[in-house]
């Protein structure tokens, strides 16, 4: 029997090292690079957020009708029974509207960021008032706890009011500064396709080919580097929101935005059309 | 009467196991001592199952190998077939240019992708 026992556990060991063995060899077959697999991880993320956000919006919605029939009904009727509907559909409206709002912001502050471009002290700054309106929305939520009477939602849907605005505030922060990002990040690489391009197509096919050539390079570097002026008054602007806070910002620059989207694709069709020279 | 019959009884009882058909290693496992059969009857046993845990151990790694190579094998088919559609239909430049204005069109500005969710502010029960 001792020789069986030492057999068989001889033979678990060996199975269990080889099992270990095909794990550790299909690990090292997979990428090892971090900054891979954190820019996977917030994609997968962001999607999961994303399709949270849109059920919570629908359920949202629904309830909101629900809501406004509940209220236009005890305001029409004025009984007892059509009051405690309306109460009831009130703070379930109100709670779903909260958790929306929850969503939102932790949607936001992933794809803030996941997003290159941005300055870091900016990207943290903007991430801070998103935890921020985060933790307040969080609080509110607390408020719902319990069942509520008229008198009670009242004072809540006056408190809400205080609430969204910090909310809108941390919201068109991330929103702007994304924005901005998206924009500065194809910028700065379509300067080094530029550059790149140069070193290895400027010279081939001939004088006159060359010539054609570096006159284009040229004329795209212009349009480039004029880009560099739009991106730093947008960044004035965005560093000091003044009165009309972030919400005000983000449409301020709307048309900046377009003019620098506008540019950036002409380039790039310039860069379309040297590639084919 | 027949003069080749052997007639003397106490002889043919003495010679009746050679008139028998018996393998001479079964005499002698007869022969061997109860403890003696045992030890012959573990080694038997014993080299089956050194015999079974070799199999299929090598049957593991057999598979193993096979799996591996597969999904090597898989893999490069994969990355061939990309290579080779890169090459014939766009350069390196074409392709970066092409990533460039896919991500250009994300970048719209007058295409939100995440716009403020459109909530109600007013939720009271007040007309």
């Amino acid at each position: 029997m001792t020789f069986f026992k030492k057999t068989f556990l001889s033979l678990i060991f060996t199975l269990l090292f080889l099992a270990n063995f095909s794990v550790i060899y299909a690990q090292e077959n997979e990428a090892t690079d971090p900054v891979v697999y954190d820019k996977e991880s917030f994609s997968r993320d962001i999607r999961q957020l994303k399709l949270q956000y849109r059920g919570e919006l629908e359920e949202y919605r629904s309830l909101e009708n629900l809501y406004l029939i509940a209220k236009s009904q005890y305001h029409k009727l004025g009984t007892l029974a059509s009051l405690e509907d309306a109460v009831q559909k009130t703070q379930e409206v109100m709670i779903l509207r909260d958790r929306v709002l929850r969503t939102y912001l932790r949607l936001l502050r992933l794809k803030l960021l996941s997003q290159p471009g941005i300055e870091l002290p900016e990207k943290t700054a903007a991430e801070q008032s998103l935890l921020s309106a985060i933790k307040n929305v969080e609080q509110h939520q607390q408020e719902f706890s319990k069942s509520l009477d008229k008198v009670q939602i009242n004072e809540i849907s006056e408190g809400f009011e205080v609430l969204i605005d910090q909310v809108e505030e941390a919201a068109y922060q991330a929103l702007t500064l994304m924005s901005i990002g998206e924009l500065q990040t194809i910028h700065d690489k379509a300067i080094v396709l530029r550059a790149d391009m140069e070193v290895e197509i400027a010279s081939a096919g001939g004088a006159l080919k060359s010539t054609e050539r570096k006159r284009s390079f040229d004329e795209t570097n212009r349009l480039l580097e004029s880009l560099k002026s739009k991106f730093d008054l947008i960044e004035e602007k965005y560093a000091n929101p003044s009165s009309s806070g972030y919400k005000g910002i983000h449409q301020a620059i709307q048309k900046q935005l377009n003019s620098i989207h506008s540019s950036l694709s002409q380039a790039l069709t310039f860069l379309g059309e040297l590639l084919k020279i | 009467m027949n003069q080749d019959i052997e007639l003397n009884q106490t002889q043919f009882v003495a010679e009746s196991p050679l008139m028998d058909n018996i393998d001479p290693e079964e005499t002698l496992v007869d022969d061997l001592s109860v403890e003696e059969q045992k030890q012959l009857q573990q080694k038997k046993v014993k080299k089956i199952v050194i015999g079974s845990a070799v199999f299929l151990f090598i049957l593991l790694i057999i598979f193993i190998v096979a799996r591996s190579r597969s999904v090597r094998e898989d893999e490069e088919i994969v990355e061939n077939d990309e290579i080779k559609l890169t090459e014939i239909v766009v350069g390196p430049f074409n392709q970066r240019l092409l990533e460039l204005e896919n991500e250009l069109e994300i970048a719209d500005p007058n295409q939100e992708d995440l716009p403020f969710p459109p909530i109600n502010s007013e939720i009271t029960l007040d007309e």
